[in-house]
């Protein structure tokens, strides 16, 4: 698998790596499973004979309190990227001081990236609880139901971000060592997963809390 | 790239308040109790703005190559056709004929 | 890794394209054996079918199969041969295989998660098989799971159908972004987008399609998981009365959606079952007729066109739902529309015969007639596109026959053409030529008498799915002598596969040894790469592609054609 071209390097006519291609044509396809929900959203409620207020049902203060904790995660997460771009051999602070003194940044900003999820999913969960406790299941009704399966479906791909960003924090960290450059691309791949994450929760709050 | 990354930080920040003062008008704007239209189409122009400002800035869409930009573009027309094809198929019964209410009777 | 467990675990994408293959073929014939049982049943309503008590006093008490047994034969074996069989074989496995070979590729760019792809895709294929085994039977609400009834169905029969088509769903997500990523990135120097054989263009266009119109399904079935698993209702309206009792249910769901994202699906699915095949055969008659493919950027661009139109036109499955007649106007004329570049493609592939000196080699023969069934599939597909001719057509056996049509005697064969053509590419052994020739004139003759006599059920208004073939309707009376025959050259195709199995298995072991470019042909997995193939990085030097793609009777070459790696004389200058 090592002589496989592109891996790291840019292929000069199309001007990417394959993990950047990959990545983007894996988010177009969840772009239209997302996609398929909201228009399942949007029919479902246009043809329903009563609809509850939904910020009555779903608490306004919490979501938008995950919005702006998944906002800075996603800041994070570029600055992690960026602590490790502007180290990589080569550019002005290159030397292996800078490059260790990289690491460190990478470490910190990717751990608060970490962190930021972590209180996203325990606010979600406790979202999720309260809403149990009050009688306030899936069946309920239709938005409850579009409420739980669409947040849920997304807190999901939260957990499986913060899986990969945890290896890349930890074990995977390794390769800054033996290749700057792959592991940098590598973080900017997870990276743009992780706002796609973000950009479809920028979506959900006002669909299924503000509306 | 590498060489300005210091000048990307500052716009990251920049873009960062940007996002929180569209978090904050968006929640804000709820509070209002403007007319329905009114509320959904603001709620869905600023988070499509938000949605914007991280694609382009986080995800370096801005200024990507045109191997990225075409299926994502192709994509995002699929998404608008299935929509709209969605509601336009189905717009017969949505909006023709809410005969729901006299079901609901035959139980009551 | 040791041994065999190297060739289990491996990454190497020409393993991976021959696990898919031969999973492939496993569920095809699996998906057979459901068909042949639908078949007795249909030919001898209500009787004993011979071994049919094995299945369980639940399923078949006697050997007389119950009408819910029936239904899930029925939904299984539309399931099993589209998800498991056809789309694994004509994408996974040949795209696998020929598309790293064909583009100068060591591999496919991310060969551990193409390893992955197939893992799922085993997964999701052994819990359908699991399925049956549960209470109640796997699914039977057929291969389009409508709703509201597959999600009322009791047991857990259309629950693991869900599970199933999920872990499907993954792996051809996966799959499609790696043969992107590997066409878009890992192309050898040289090789220009309009170098590309058709083959590979057929494998991108597909790959979209699978990446694209996939996840509306995905999104779909966790919808109806939710209905099923979390009692949400989604899918079922309100006031909906089963069984004399309305459903303790919420309400407020919308069944038609279920129909909109499945067929969102559903239409493109059809041309990631076609496209391969269209592939397979241009590359076939391009070697077999020693000429260019005729019109080759024509049907690159029609494949385009055909790509990208499949999306609009899927609610022509659904004329009957009562939708209204502007936006019924507009899916006809998309569908009607749609026809234009599938009949340029086939029209390009019959005019590439014109003058050539054609060699009736057994892929070729297959390839032959895989051009007048698509022909035949086709063309009956139009009166079901418009919506005054769907209504009366709608689920009779004019349906199945049409796509049966596009499917069995189109992409099996397309499917049959390629392993022939391709199978001394694997093993460096030739197949028998007697034997497929044999297998080929035994399958075109069966294949016809099954399917045609459904076109004549169909118009008299057949129902596809009933469990006595119609028997107990006046209307069918006149055609169900028919059913006999239909089921007897069933069993006929069945016993003509065997000559298939018998000659893949003995070439393997005693085929005529070729050397590395048995067809005479100019494509690089041929021409530039060994036969059989290294197992890991395909080429010995790097391949650099100077030329087009069908460079065949080219006037002065001294083979009668020229390779499209640049040849060692051109590589020293």
């Amino acid at each position: 698998m090592g002589t496989l071209p592109y891996t790291t390097d840019v292929r000069p006519d199309t001007g990417l790596t394959n993990p950047k291609l990959g990545i983007w044509l894996f988010l177009a396809s969840e772009v239209m499973l997302f996609g398929a929900l909201f228009s399942s959203y949007v029919l479902l409620r246009i043809g329903a004979l009563e609809w509850p207020d939904q910020s009555s049902v779903v608490s306004v203060p919490f979501g938008a309190f995950n919005t702006v904790v998944l906002i800075a995660s996603s800041v994070t997460m570029v600055l992690a990227w960026a602590s490790l771009a502007s180290r990589l051999p080569g550019a002005r602070r290159g030397d292996a001081q800078a490059q260790a003194a990289g690491l460190g940044r990478y470490r910190l900003f990717m751990g608060l990236t970490l962190l930021a999820g972590a209180i996203f999913l325990v606010v979600k969960a406790f979202e999720y609880s309260d809403k149990f406790s009050h009688h306030l299941y899936p069946s309920t009704n239709v938005f409850l139901g579009l409420y739980f399966t669409m947040t849920g479906l997304h807190a999901l791909h939260v957990i499986i971000g913060m899986i990969v960003n945890a290896y890349l924090w930890g074990p995977g960290a390794r390769m800054w060592r033996s290749e700057p450059e792959r592991f940098t691309n590598r973080i900017e791949v997870a990276g743009i997963y992780w706002h796609f994450v973000d950009v479809v929760w920028i979506f959900l709050f006002p669909v299924l809390y503000l509306l | 790239m590498t060489h300005d990354v210091a000048v990307q930080v500052r716009k990251y920040l920049i873009v960062f308040a940007a996002l929180l003062a569209l978090t904050v008008i968006t929640v804000g704007v709820s509070y209002l109790q403007l007319p329905r239209v009114e509320t959904v189409t603001l709620a869905l122009v600023i988070a499509t703005a938000k949605a914007s400002l991280v694609a382009m800035f986080f995800m370096h869409l801005k200024g990507e190559r045109p191997m990225v930009m075409w299926p994502l573009s192709l994509t995002a027309f699929l998404f608008v056709a299935m929509l709209g094809f969605l509601l336009m198929s189905e717009a017969d019964h949505l909006f023709g004929t809410k005969f729901g209410d006299a079901f609901q009777n035959i139980f009551d | 890794m040791p041994g065999l467990l190297r060739y289990i675990f491996s990454t190497d994408h020409k393993v991976i394209g021959l696990q898919y293959g031969f999973t492939s073929l496993f569920f095809l014939l699996v998906g057979f054996a459901l068909v042949m049982l639908i078949r007795w049943q249909v030919a001898y309503p209500g009787q004993p079918i011979p071994l049919a008590g094995l299945l369980g006093e639940a399923n078949a008490p006697g050997g007389v199969l119950l009408p819910e047994f029936y239904n899930q034969l029925g939904a299984m074996h539309g399931t099993i041969m589209v998800f498991l069989g056809i789309v694994p074989l004509a994408f996974g496995a040949f795209g696998n295989y020929l598309i790293p070979l064909q583009i100068g590729a060591p591999d496919m760019a991310f060969p551990r998660l193409n390893a992955l792809s197939y893992w799922l895709y085993l997964a999701g294929g052994i819990v359908m098989l699991v399925s049956f085994g549960v209470p109640g039977g796997a699914a039977n609400n057929g291969w389009t799971s409508y709703a509201p009834l597959s999600d009322i169905a009791p047991g857990h029969g259309q629950t693991l159908w869900l599970a199933g088509m999920l872990l499907i769903i993954l792996s051809s997500l996966l799959g499609a972004m790696n043969f992107i990523t590997t066409i878009v990135q890992l192309r050898a120097p040289g090789m220009t987008w309009f170098r590309l054989p058709f083959f590979v263009w057929a494998q991108f266009v597909t790959a979209f399609l699978l990446l694209l119109a996939f996840p509306p399904l995905q999104g779909a079935a966790v919808l109806q998981a939710m209905d099923r698993l979390a009692s949400t209702s989604f899918f079922i309206p309100s006031g909906l009365v089963v069984g004399g009792q309305p459903l303790d249910v919420a309400g407020g769901g919308n069944a038609l959606l279920w129909q909109h994202l499945f067929w969102f699906l559903g239409h493109p699915e059809v041309y990631v079952l076609i496209l391969p095949a269209l592939g397979i055969v241009a590359e076939v008659v391009a070697n077999n007729t020693r000429k260019p493919l005729w019109g080759y950027r024509l049907i690159v661009y029609s494949l385009f066109v055909l790509g990208f139109l499949s999306f609009v036109v899927w609610a022509h499955h659904m004329f009957l739902t009562g939708m209204g007649t502007a936006i019924s106007a507009f899916f006809q004329a998309t569908t009607m529309i749609i026809s234009i570049p599938s009949v340029i493609i086939l029209s390009a592939l019959i005019l590439s015969l014109y003058g050539g000196s054609i060699r009736f080699t057994t892929p070729m023969l297959f390839a032959l007639a895989f051009m007048p069934m698509f022909g035949i599939g086709g063309l009956t597909g139009l009166p079901l596109g418009l919506s005054a001719t769907d209504i009366p057509l709608h689920d009779t056996n004019y349906v199945v026959a049409h796509f049966h049509y596009l499917v069995a005697p189109g992409t099996i064969f397309a499917m049959f053409a390629g392993i022939y053509y391709w199978f001394p590419k694997i093993t460096g052994r030739m197949m028998n030529d007697t034997l497929g020739r044999i297998h080929f004139a035994g399958s075109l003759v069966s294949m016809n008498v099954i399917f045609m006599p459904m076109f004549v059920q169909g118009l008299a208004g057949v129902n596809r799915r009933l469990w006595d073939g119609g028997a107990l309707y006046s209307h069918a009376q006149e055609t169900l002598s028919l059913n006999v025959p239909m089921s007897y050259a069933a069993l006929v195709l069945g016993v003509f596969q065997i000559f298939f199995v018998v000659n893949l298995v003995w070439s393997l072991r005693a085929g005529r040894v070729v050397d590395a470019n048995p067809w005479e042909a100019t494509t690089l997995e041929w021409s530039a790469a060994p036969t059989p193939p290294r197992a890991h990085g395909n080429f010995v030097t790097p391949p650099r592609v100077v030329r087009d793609p069908y460079e065949y009777s080219v006037p002065g070459a001294a083979a009668g054609f020229l390779p499209q790696a640049a040849t060692d004389a051109e590589s020293r200058t």
